[in-house]
């Protein structure tokens, strides 16, 4: 069947347009890797070419350094995996002096760099969000609202729209740049969160978070994390991301980001055509750390292939005729 | 590093459940492989196992590396289906490794069932830099598993220097009935070494690593243990194999210390650690 975005016409790879703009961010390409699945870049860069992505997007930063939880914080799961970190980091003063250098070397290479941003309190991410105010090396804020792993307040911003607003306000009133907001799955109406977001200023929505699950050792009878439950992440969970996408990007008009067990270029383009305008790579990049190029590579194979010419015109263009 | 593709030559089951995995990459091996470093092999294509496992390396030779394994769960019990010529998803070298001791000390290696690998490792090492002063301690469950730990061959078998590799099994079959820990005290109180002079490494089960911990404390020793945690990615990304930092048990130095610094992540900052470095007790290792 042809469709309004192909052609007949032949396209050489290198001819196809990958760029998108996400919400108030220009990038060459869709891919980005996703927060707390690529540290703060220097961990990858010895074994991915990090200048192939799109964007990317840092681990959570809070106002202070976090310890995270005690071991065992993974478990391993049919086609995916559990985790309870506990959002371990090094805290905004560290992150200006430490990390921010090789973001912006990275900028310079044409990466968008996402600072992935966390809190306990309302007053804690707006004072993040403050504290990166004039920091050029960073394009975007990714507010994480639903990290399930934080005991104190963090789930309950995730899990309630008036809650998820206040935060997302405050982020907003606080900051000079975009600001994204990453969506938890654990609700049960993930579309009303988006909308919460996107009345209280989000300029983009980062489609799904992990999904709250639990693994446990029959024989010793204990849970296999230290604090019992965990997120769920991997191929398992793409067929509910991919659903929360579509129904998100239903219901809000500002860009969607898709999450959720993407491990090649087919599983991003799926994520592009249910409607989101860009995508996150994240535990395929524990398993294999050249997801990312693979996947940019696949993606302007298969867009060559159709006579599709300009990746954009894919997004949300799902047919349910 | 290198993420890489590593060529099965050899996989040889060697008995007790113990096998030997010899890979080829040159690519891989082109960084200096240390002992005690190790590799993240995909144990099998497609998403179960989803990811990677970690194997010390035991021995390299010329473009090939040896892994010695033993089928504990769903990833080895597939890797041991392996077939010669496929190929694995690997990426390595990685992590921390032992330091070699000083030309005047006595270097005491202990190792115990899959901790045996990386001692031979450690052992061939002191070999190419000259250093003959070690002695191995080798624990195992019986005289039959302990043939199937290959590699730590006696270099000095049969010569004055002999009788460096000694072993311990749990049910007396070979050597020293009992822990490999105690074989260990067994032999050096037969031979009162200076406790300055000597350097000790350790790698096997968690009891073991506490039990050489204790000691090298006691004794003011030097010592590096390997530790072992669930790991997922093995570069330091997904920071799931973290260990407890000693210091965050100081009240003062935990006072002074970032939070951030209290779990120390095993494959960056590890496997290798000194032994007063890190938690051992307390129930947060499985």
């Amino acid at each position: 069947m042809s469709r309004p975005e192909s052609s007949s016409k032949l396209i050489a790879p290198e001819d196809v347009d990958l760029g998108v703009e996400v919400g108030g961010v220009a990038m060459d390409n869709p891919v980005m890797l996703a927060s707390g699945t690529a540290g703060y870049g220097p961990e990858l860069a010895d074994v991915l070419d990090l200048g192939v992505l799109g964007g990317f997007v840092t681990k959570g930063i809070a106002t202070y350094p976090w310890e995270g939880n005690a071991p065992p914080r993974i478990a391993e799961t049919q086609a995916g995996m559990l985790n309870a970190i506990g959002l371990q980091n090094v805290g905004l003063d560290s992150f200006l002096t430490d990390k921010v250098p090789f973001l912006q070397e990275l900028r310079a290479r044409g990466v968008k760099v996402v600072v992935n941003i966390i809190g306990k309190t309302v007053e804690e991410y707006h004072e993040v969000a403050r504290g990166l105010r004039g920091c050029d090396a960073v394009d975007a804020l990714e507010l994480n609202i639903s990290c399930p792993n934080i005991k104190e307040g963090g789930i309950a911003f995730g899990t309630e729209p008036c809650a998820a607003g206040e935060v997302t306000a405050a982020t907003v009133e606080g900051s000079d740049k975009p600001v994204w907001v990453k969506l938890s799955p654990n609700v049960a109406d993930i579309a009303s969160m988006g909308v919460a977001c996107e009345k209280a200023g989000a300029t983009g929505l980062s489609v799904i978070n992990t999904l709250l699950g639990m693994a446990i050792d029959l024989e010793t009878r204990r849970p296999l994390l230290s604090i019992g439950a965990g997120g769920l992440s991997g191929p398992a969970i793409k067929p509910v991301a991919l659903r929360m996408v579509w129904q998100v990007s239903q219901a809000c008009s500002i860009p969607v980001i898709g999450i959720g067990g993407i491990w090649n270029a087919k599983d991003a383009l799926e994520f592009m055509v249910c409607g989101a305008s860009a995508i996150q790579i994240g535990t395929a990049n524990f398993v294999n750390p050249n997801t990312a190029l693979e996947v940019v590579e696949g993606m302007r194979q298969w867009c060559a292939e159709r006579g599709v010419s300009r990746i954009v015109d894919l997004v949300g263009t799902l047919d349910r005729s | 590093m290198r993420d890489s593709l590593s060529r099965v030559v050899e996989n040889r089951d060697l008995g007790s459940g113990i096998y030997l995995l010899r890979l080829r990459d040159p690519a891989l091996l082109e960084e200096r492989v240390e002992p005690g470093t190790f590799v993240m092999l995909a144990t099998a294509p497609g998403l179960s196992p989803l990811v990677r496992r970690p194997f010390s390396v035991q021995r390299v030779q010329g473009d090939v590396y040896d892994v010695l394994y033993r089928v504990v769960g769903e990833g080895t019990e597939l890797m041991s289906k392996v077939q010669v010529g496929q190929e694995m998803r690997s990426l390595g070298p990685l992590g921390t490794h032992f330091a070699l001791p000083a030309p005047d000390e006595t270097a005491i290696l202990l190792g115990g069932g899959v901790g045996i690998p990386p001692m031979v490792a450690l052992a061939d090492s002191l070999e190419q830099a000259g250093h003959r002063d070690w002695h191995a301690f080798v624990g195992v469950g019986t005289a039959a598993e302990a043939g199937c730990w290959v590699g730590f061959e006696d270099p000095y078998e049969g010569t004055e220097g002999a009788h460096r590799i000694h072993h311990a099994t749990m049910d007396g079959s070979l050597g020293f009935h009992g822990h490999v820990v105690a074989a260990w005290q067994d032999w050096w109180q037969a031979n009162p070494l200076p406790g300055d002079k000597l350097r000790l490494y350790g790698c096997g089960p968690l009891v073991m690593l506490q039990a050489i911990a204790r000691l090298a404390e006691e004794r003011e020793l030097r010592c590096q243990i390997s530790v072992e945690t669930v790991m997922g990615c093995g570069v330091g990304i997904c920071m799931g194999c973290v260990i407890e930092n000693a210091d965050a048990q100081d009240p003062e130095l935990y006072r002074e210390m970032s939070p951030y610094d209290r779990w120390l992540l095993v494959c960056r900052k590890g496997p290798v650690f000194d032994a007063a470095a890190v938690v051992l007790e307390g129930g947060s290792l499985h």
